[in-house]
């Protein structure tokens, strides 16, 4: 499957509302535990006042990461 | 307790209503300890059905690739590597229906070990609110293990899960060895495919959660609501626990008073009774109300889920010196008082950044640093400066510390040991407080406090007061009385008549002082002091302050005889502002005001946070180092204070 590059986006930019599917990431065992597997959707549900950390809406129950843990998760959609 | 014939452990992750099943199966027959080495908490308890089995409480855990040394005690035990706790017998999985994906991708990962399991459904009722059910028969059938839902702890609950624990230890049966998943994709599929059988959609409704985080995660609304809420829980800690203090202290007061005049013919036994047991007594007593309000606080953010999201909001002002946002409960605590300040720590995971929190907690400006602060900004820098200065003074007090201890957390987390967990956290659904979790939380933090602290606060208030009370000797009243009759220009004879009866007893107390092996060592230690400009008498007032810094003001009090110094700072800002040096020039300066007062925002003065951190770091060493070096600290920045002052 073809996979034009310029639909792919960074998690860690996105704003809060935007989201899509994962469709790479990079080896961290444990976000891939707790649910940022490649074709997973994933949303951002909100952002701390200070800009980081984010919220994001994932599997049942929503998740706090820190924007430096989300580089290289790369969003379709 | 004898032996259990049985152990069975609960396992799950953070937030999934693990201590509240403990809490249902065990009620009152648990306790509370350490895993050997670490500092992670160790609650284990018997099952009230059958006092046989003995219940372990392992710490929440998302998976056995452990993170954290919380985790890792879990991963530790389950696999029967950890030295100090048998391999349990049966495992009871917790099953958060709210959050049913994550649970189960540990559970799935558990049962790959295969160890004997049952698994427990709770949140059911929440799960209901958002908006579906789950299906316990089919949830069974697909993980091999029985499944009980338990809502709420209700006792009809707790009797069948009960009953299913006996049933597993009896049949030893339940030991479905599930295939293991090579990677977390090929598991977080498997639990996709559970999740499709047992889920039953109810109606299109997300619940109450989803609205309310819109405006308490708010970046504008939310920090509002969490500076009120953070600031309205402080107020009540700082001064819900007041009257409750003064009564302690005024009770222990009378019963020293009482005590002193039914002993009156042993001054000896008299003083020990009053001034070392009795007054020890209640230095640890006085801790108790605030410990219980802060842990009553703490215990409603923890049960509403509202603790992780204010971790959240805060986590980036405290990101940048190592530490996670997870540190400012016992930051702020630490405002009102650090002892509870350091047990609630205990809300961070076990690592790095708790013990960096845990070894700051110190320097943030506890309640009885403000007696001090009062007496000297209200007498030497509100006269000369104005309300407004002295409100400046007051603040600035607050934050020296705070601007000592950020650095030092980012010097602390650079260089200390131990594993860091990235900081991440679920977001768990809002709901009203189970009231036993909470009342349980409170007895906790205070019959811990009382059995693990309080020896040693009592163990060194008697050091201290020998140090203050020998030699006492007798020749000392004989000098005394031709000092005090030369001064008050009155016959000897009449020192001990009722008229001067106050004066002469504070009189004679300053001087027992004086002389006491503890005044012997202020003045010896004065050179030391004399840099900073600190007179023995500020000495000795210091050095008497070391085992509890509120003590610093009542013993100046006595130092310049003035009765009743605390309750009357009026009387003793007079007598320091008439305090003169030998050329005539007033001895007390605003500057040598500041540098007292910055001494003290820095000092480790106070032997209950030295036991509290002993206590929570498992460390001698620590502690010792933490007292040495807050100590140097503050007579480096006085000094420096001092020498800059004094060119200015």
């Amino acid at each position: 499957m073809p996979r034009p590059n310029k639909a792919l986006r960074s998690l860690a930019t996105l704003a809060p509302g935007e989201g899509g599917t994962i469709a790479e990431t990079p080896p961290n065992l444990r976000l891939a535990e707790l649910g940022l597997i490649r074709g997973q959707f994933v949303r951002v549900l909100g952002v701390a006042p200070l800009g980081d950390p984010v919220v994001l809406a994932l599997l049942d129950t929503p998740l706090v990461v820190r924007r430096a843990e989300l580089e290289g998760i790369l969003i379709r959609g | 307790m004898a032996e259990a014939n049985y152990r069975v452990a609960l396992v799950g992750t953070p937030n999934c209503g693990k201590t509240t099943l403990f809490n249902a199966l065990c009620g009152a027959r648990q306790r509370t300890g350490n895993y050997a080495g670490v500092t992670v908490e160790k609650k284990s308890g018997r099952l009230l059905a059958d006092p046989n089995i003995e219940v372990l409480d392992l710490p929440g855990l998302y998976s056995l690739n452990a993170q954290s040394t919380d985790e890792d005690i879990t991963r530790r035990v389950l696999l029967g590597l950890e030295p100090s706790e048998k391999r349990p017998d049966l495992l009871i999985l917790v099953i958060d229906a709210t959050n049913l994906h994550r649970t189960l991708y540990l559970a799935l990962q558990i049962l790959e070990l295969g160890t004997p399991a049952l698994a427990v459904l709770t949140m059911q009722d929440l799960a209901q609110r958002r908006g579906f059910t789950i299906d316990t028969a089919a949830l069974s059938q697909s993980l091999g293990i029985p499944v009980v839902r338990v809502v709420k702890a209700t006792p009809e609950d707790i009797v069948l899960l009960n009953t299913a624990i006996k049933n597993s230890i009896a049949t030893r049966k339940n030991r479905n060895k599930l295939q293991r998943s090579a990677t977390p994709e090929e598991r977080h599929h498997k639990v996709a495919a559970i999740c499709r059988q047992a889920v039953r959609p109810l109606a299109k409704s997300p619940g109450p959660t989803p609205t309310l985080d819109r405006w308490l995660l708010h970046r504008l609304w939310g920090s509002i609501f969490f500076i009120i809420l953070m600031g309205g829980m402080f107020l009540g800690i700082y001064s819900g626990a007041r009257p409750v203090m003064d009564a302690i202290e005024s009770a222990m007061k009378a019963l020293a008073k009482l005590a002193g005049e039914a002993l009156a013919s042993y001054p000896m036994t008299a003083s020990l009774v009053s001034d070392g047991i009795i007054a020890g007594t209640g230095s640890v007593l006085v801790f108790l109300p605030q410990i219980a309000l802060l842990f009553f606080f703490i215990a409603l953010l923890e049960e509403t889920g509202y603790l992780p999201r204010a971790a959240f909001l805060m986590d980036k002002i405290l990101s940048w010196s190592g530490l996670s946002g997870r540190a400012f409960i016992p930051l702020l605590s630490s405002f009102a008082c650090a002892v509870p300040g350091i047990l609630s720590a205990r809300v961070m995971p076990s690592d790095r950044t708790r013990m960096a929190t845990i070894l700051i907690a110190p320097l943030m400006s506890c309640s009885a640093r403000l007696p001090v602060y009062v007496l000297f900004i209200g007498a030497f820098i509100e006269p000369r400066f104005g309300a407004l200065w002295a409100g400046v003074a007051l603040f600035g007090m607050h934050l020296v510390g705070l601007v000592v201890a950020m650095p030092l957390a980012l010097l602390f987390n650079r260089s200390l040991r131990g594993r860091e967990a990235p900081f991440i956290l679920e977001l768990p659904e809002y709901h009203w407080p189970h009231w036993p979790n909470v009342r349980r939380r409170i007895q906790d933090a205070v019959s811990d406090f009382l059995r693990r602290v309080a020896g040693i606060i009592l163990a060194l208030s008697l050091a201290i007061w020998a140090l203050a009370y020998f030699p006492h000797s007798a020749k000392t009243v004989e000098n005394e009385k031709t000092a005090f009759a030369k001064e008050r220009n009155i016959p000897i004879t009449e020192v001990e008549n009722e008229s001067h009866k106050t004066e002469w007893e504070n009189w004679l107390k300053s001087a027992y002082l004086r002389e006491s092996f503890l005044g012997q060592l202020g003045r010896t230690i004065e050179p030391l002091f004399r840099p900073l400009g600190f007179d023995w008498k500020i000495s000795v007032a210091i050095l008497a302050a070391f085992p509890a810094r509120e003590v610093f003001v009542s013993t100046l009090g006595i130092i310049y005889s003035v009765s009743d110094a605390e309750k009357d700072p009026q009387a003793l800002a007079k007598k320091l502002l008439a305090e003169k040096k030998p050329d005539g020039s007033p001895y007390y300066s605003p500057l040598l005001a500041i540098t007292i007062m910055v001494f003290f925002a820095l000092c480790l003065q106070c032997m209950s946070t030295l036991a509290t951190l002993r206590r929570e770091l498992m460390s001698v060493r620590w502690s010792i180092t933490i007292f040495v070096l807050y100590t140097t600290l503050a007579y480096g920045v006085a000094f420096l204070v001092a020498q800059i002052g004094s060119w200015l």
